[in-house]
């Protein structure tokens, strides 16, 4: 089942961080993704110190949503956020954050169940079991978001959240063999605000907070990266895989987590992308149906977007949780964002 | 969709027209430019292209006053090291310089057209200077909109992806599909809600670079063939497998063996441990008889 109502015995913990929880597979301290069905597909929610990359559609709306999702959630949680974007202000990307949805989930429940067609005669015994939609969520982990509500600047501004935009980018990056220019500003920031916000594991502070770092649409041209090839156009140019060995280092030892989303659509070179992904800890990929020909397709019909889950991390284990299955489908409403698992309609006649 | 996105109907930040040698997309370049005059308060047209000479000359024979041209086609790498445009100058400094009048408020840059700078400069040069030429810095007034020509076989695939994802609408121009109309072209339209538009249309173009004629080139497509004719296999046969009104009643009201019953579901929510309770509900066949069979044994 991928719900489950199953909680350990809690033996509550002396300094016990907001907004996370131990993994019930694991002894990892997990954090909200802030969407609670992706939580419910890679274990529980993203574990802490490591590096979840989100490979993006073609036109990057559902990447960035996911974004937006991420960061809502440090903002409800508590959590300091860094936030960065080479594209566009990131200060715009925060103006567009959803706003929570308050109400407990005991409402949603009622709500829900009293759509039920009829009372079922045959299966009676499973009435009582939750729906498809709802998921089982203890109520500091993992919150609803209303997206056509904003959420208040207030609770943002309570965060203090750290933005990196273009021009800071351009302004502080020095010139730089090894890296990327603008790759090791990047690090060099993080770093600083690892160290100066106490998250590192060295350091000994009384009240631990996570750091979740949000970095929007990686590689893309504005961050002078040509898709993986150098200047010259013959060489591939490792700035990225070194950028994200470096970032995961940094995580490991930092009770922090950190989210990117990468075109990697953009990168044609063979095998780039594997090593892209091999350098992160959680790999998924949005794969959406806009402007493509699946848009057609009847199967399709309710969703926007195919799910994958390409990778998932084997953190002091020999195993990676495995979801049970992997086709998952994602469909955006007015007011809400969903990964399910992707249902064929039984309407289909010719299947 | 065409006509709205050159009126202005449909705001879109930076466009793209991509042409090749046997489709020119010029003359709409020219359109967009036509359009945008009539909407900002200057319109600054920079030249690269070796061909764009007959865009100066068009822009000069329409004679509106709010176009400026800046040529830069002369000298391109700037070897000679002429003052004016160059691959390398910052388009907004020249702008500023070249500005008559104070008080502008909107501005919009076209550019004929942006293959000189793919093949000279890297593609993230490129993106970057687009990127950079939409944001309102450096600049007093507001840039409205840029709009570029682009030679699409001049380039290869990934140079072209990585422009691609820098615009907002990318035009493509493609061959004519009706003889009644001058042009074709695809357009891809990325809207600000997030949704993503695509559609081919034939147009033409008026003297005066103005849109008309627009029509949609509708895509034909494979359908599945809709099996009209699937036999109903329940029709052509000798005994009668529907069921009628009472029959339907008589069937709900069966009990079946693992239905709700009332005190099952009672002994399930009252959840008593460590008592086995056995509710027996006999049959019909079955033969509930109250005496005990052992007592006519005479032991």
């Amino acid at each position: 089942m991928a719900t489950t109502s199953f909680q350990k015995k809690a033996r509550v913990k002396i300094n016990q961080i907001a907004g996370t929880k131990p993994s019930l597979f694991n002894n990892q301290l997990l954090v909200s993704s802030g969407v609670p069905s992706l939580d419910n597909i890679i274990g529980g929610g993203l574990a802490v110190g490591t590096v979840c990359l989100v490979e993006e559609d073609t036109y990057g709306n559902y990447s960035r949503l996911l974004l937006k999702y991420f960061s809502a959630e440090a903002a409800m949680t508590g959590h300091s956020l860094v936030l960065t974007s080479g594209d566009q202000d990131p200060s715009q990307i925060l103006k567009e954050l959803p706003a929570p949805i308050i109400d407990d989930p005991g409402e949603i429940n009622t709500a829900n169940s009293a759509e039920q067609p009829e009372n079922m005669k045959i299966a009676w015994r499973y009435q009582h079991l939750p729906g498809n939609q709802l998921g089982h969520s203890s109520s500091k982990f993992g919150h609803y978001y209303d997206l056509t509500k904003v959420m208040d600047p207030q609770l943002l501004t309570s965060i203090k959240p750290v933005l990196i935009g273009p021009e800071d980018l351009e302004r502080g990056c020095n010139q730089c063999q090894e890296l990327n220019p603008k790759y090791k500003y990047l690090l060099t920031r993080i770093q600083k605000e690892i160290e100066q916000g106490g998250h590192s594991t060295t350091q000994h502070t009384d009240k631990r907070n996570i750091l979740r770092i949000a970095v929007h649409s990686l590689g893309s041209p504005q961050w002078d990266e040509c898709g993986g090839l150098d200047l010259s156009h013959e060489d591939t140019d490792f700035s990225l895989p070194r950028f994200l060995l470096a970032l995961r280092v940094l995580m490991r030892s930092a009770f922090a987590v950190c989210l990117i989303t990468i075109p990697t659509h953009l990168f044609q070179i063979p095998g780039y992308v594997g090593r892209l992904r091999k350098m992160c800890d959680t790999v998924l990929l949005m794969e959406s149906f806009a402007g493509s020909d699946k848009e057609k397709n009847p199967a399709f019909k309710e969703y926007h977007g195919l799910f994958h889950i390409v990778q998932l991390p084997r953190l002091n284990s020999l195993l990676s949780h495995m979801p049970d299955t992997l086709d998952f489908a994602f469909k955006l409403r007015r007011k809400k964002f969903t990964i399910e698992k992707l249902h064929l309609l039984s309407e289909l006649s010719n299947t | 969709m065409i006509g709205d996105i050159v009126s202005g109907s449909e705001t879109s930040k930076i466009i793209l027209i991509e042409d090749s040698i046997d489709n020119s997309g010029r003359s709409l370049l020219l359109s967009y430019a036509v359009s945008l005059s009539q909407r900002v308060d200057e319109v600054h047209i920079l030249l690269f292209d070796v061909r764009s000479q007959d865009t100066y000359e068009a822009v000069k024979s329409l004679g509106i006053q709010n176009i400026r041209v800046h040529d830069g086609s002369k000298d391109l790498l700037q070897w000679n090291k002429t003052p004016g445009l160059g691959l390398h100058t910052d388009v907004k400094t020249l702008i500023l310089r070249g500005r008559a009048s104070p008080g502008t408020k909107s501005v919009a840059i076209v550019i004929d057209s942006l293959s000189p700078l793919l093949t000279h400069t890297s593609p993230p040069y490129t993106c970057k200077t687009l990127h950079g030429l939409i944001s309102s810095e450096d600049l007093e007034s507001q840039v409205l909109q840029v709009v570029s020509l682009l030679h699409g076989d001049l380039h290869d695939d990934h140079s072209l992806s990585l422009v691609h994802h820098t615009c907002t609408t990318i035009q493509k121009m493609v061959p004519v599909t009706t003889p009644l109309t001058m042009y074709c072209c695809n357009t891809l339209h990325k809207k600000v809600s997030g949704k993503v538009i695509r559609i081919t249309e034939n147009f033409n173009l008026l003297e005066d670079f103005r849109v008309m004629d627009v029509s949609e080139v509708k895509q034909v497509t494979k359908s599945i063939p809709q099996d009209s004719n699937e036999m109903d296999p329940t029709a052509n046969l000798p005994f009668n497998l529907s069921l009628s009104d009472k029959e339907k009643e008589a069937r709900s009201q069966v009990i079946l063996p693992y239905t709700y019953n009332k005190e099952r579901q009672d002994s399930l929510l009252a959840k008593s441990v460590g008592e086995g309770k056995i509710f027996y509900q006999p049959d019909e066949a079955d033969d509930f008889d109250e005496e005990d069979p052992d007592d006519d044994l005479d032991i």
